[in-house]
């Protein structure tokens, strides 16, 4: 009896335990919830903030960036597209591109969207819209984890202006090299025409030295405007090769004086030293003239002989010019600044006060004029 | 005897009249001179020279280079072209004519006499 009166009350308490602890289930899943939702809500507010920068950071960008769907169909755009178009965002999502921005009713030819969707791969063109604007159009794949493309995202910059600046750069390029080849051939004609000038009075001339005069006077124009027809060919406009420029002078030279080819040999060793045209073009002169005063004086009676030129680098930074020949060798007492003759006081004017050099005479035995003049410190205005 | 006969196609009278004192003087024969690409092709069909000095910059319609390809190729004419042109495109333009020569200004004027001489000796050589 006593354990029928029992039952009720132990299934009582029994029912009253699970009772608590379903409650206790309970309120710890009540708990869990509010936690997982409280997590969420967070979660989503990040991603809210994390997509309202990216927006603003497409949104900044003066590109137009698009989504497309295969068909063209816009998925998404920032709002420089939009603002390409005048037009508003949500107004261009699930339109066509081609429509949008080129009026047209089927995809423009070589279309990038259209190449990427084919081939899955980045693609780039240049396109003129119907307002006259030129767009550099890049793409980029969006693949599923299969590889298969299912958007393309087209980033589009207006380039009009940009292209319009390179066209004007080309074309005042182009004139610029007109304007340059027009000049040089302006001063080479009237180099010609004043070297005629004198070619021309020479012919009426009889005294050998006055023709010889006329001739130093064409050869001194011709130094120069060798070194005029260097400049122009230099590709840098500042510096001259005096190698190459003292080897076509000094060849000239000798060709032009021999009747005899071959009776006087030109020996030259010059360093391969690039120089400002105004030192290349005193160097000429003074070599033209030391080179001519050689074949003038120093081998008559059609001897034969050599002469020699050097340029070379000295150890303190000083250029070192030597011009010599083996001739007969200079009179007794000779001295090149009292001479009466033009060419060696001009070489001697041009050393000291062109080049700020020095000049002097060889101490071997043979005639020999030894220049020297700075690398540096030159006045090169 | 004269050395050849030599027609002079340029613009600038002072050196067109210094060229032909020079080549008088080395015992060239001289055709009259003439400063227009059409005059160049006309006396040099009337006169038949040796070589024909051609300028590249000429008065009139025609240019030095016009003249010469015509001059070269219809009466097979060498010509030597003297221009204050020296560059690379103006320099391509002329190969094109198949010149004997090309000699930019201020002249060589011995160097132009040995290439005039060097052409008369080819030609009459190989007529």
């Amino acid at each position: 009896m006593e354990h029928i009166k029992d039952e009720p009350e132990t299934h009582m308490k029994e029912r009253t335990f699970s009772l608590e602890a379903s409650n206790r289930e309970l309120r710890r899943h009540i708990e869990e919830q509010a936690l997982y939702e409280e997590r969420l809500r967070a979660s989503e507010e990040a991603f809210r903030k994390l997509s309202s920068e990216f927006q603003a950071i497409l949104d900044a960008i003066p590109d137009n960036l698009l989504l497309q769907a295969p068909g063209h169909h816009i998925i998404w755009a920032n709002r420089g597209a939009a603002r390409s178009i005048g037009s508003a965002v949500s107004d261009m999502v699930g339109k066509r591109c081609y429509d949008l921005w080129h009026s047209r009713s089927e995809p423009c030819e070589n279309c990038p969207v259209a190449e990427t969707f084919v081939t899955g791969a980045s693609a780039y063109q240049e396109v003129t819209t119907p307002d006259g604007r030129t767009w550099e159009l890049r793409t980029m794949p969006v693949k599923d984890e299969e590889g298969t493309t299912v958007s393309v995202v087209e980033v589009g910059r207006d380039i009009t202006e940009r292209k319009w600046v390179h066209e004007r750069l080309k074309t005042s390029l182009r004139e610029k090299e007109t304007l340059l080849q027009e000049l040089n051939h302006r001063t080479k004609n009237n180099l010609q025409v004043v070297a005629s000038l004198l070619s021309l009075q020479s012919h009426s001339v009889t005294d050998p030295q006055a023709l010889n005069i006329l001739r130093e006077a064409q050869d001194r124009i011709r130094s120069i405007s060798l070194v005029h027809e260097k400049l122009y060919h230099s590709r840098d406009m500042s510096r001259i090769s005096l190698r190459d420029y003292l080897e076509d002078l000094a060849n000239s030279l000798i060709t032009g004086y021999q009747a005899d080819p071959g009776r006087i040999v030109l020996r030259l060793d010059v360093a391969d030293i690039p120089l400002s045209p105004d030192i290349v073009s005193t160097c000429g002169l003074v070599v033209s003239e030391l080179i001519s005063n050689s074949l003038k004086y120093a081998f008559p009676d059609r001897r034969a002989g050599e002469i020699m030129v050097t340029v070379s680098t000295a150890q303190d930074g000083m250029f070192e010019l030597r011009v010599s020949d083996n001739g007969i060798g200079f009179p007794e007492g000779f001295d090149f600044r009292r001479t009466k003759a033009l060419g060696l006081r001009l070489v001697a004017q041009l050393v000291e006060h062109q080049l700020q050099g020095t000049i002097g005479l060889g101490s071997k035995g043979a005639p020999e004029f030894i220049i020297r003049f700075p690398a540096q410190g030159y006045r090169e205005d | 005897m004269a050395r050849g006969r030599i027609l002079i196609a340029e613009d600038e009278v002072i050196t067109s009249l210094d060229l032909w004192h020079l080549l008088d003087m080395w015992g060239f024969d001289m055709c009259r001179q003439v400063s227009t690409g059409e005059g160049a092709v006309e006396v040099a069909a009337q006169e038949r020279p040796d070589v024909v000095l051609m300028d590249i910059s000429l008065r009139g319609s025609r240019n030095g280079i016009e003249a010469a390809t015509e001059i070269q190729s219809r009466l097979g004419i060498p010509v030597i072209f003297i221009s204050g042109f020296d560059d690379a495109e103006t320099m391509q333009r002329a190969e094109a004519a198949s010149p004997a020569g090309y000699f930019v200004k201020p002249l060589d004027f011995y160097k132009l006499r040995s290439t005039i001489e060097s052409v008369i000796r080819d030609k009459t050589e190989s007529a």
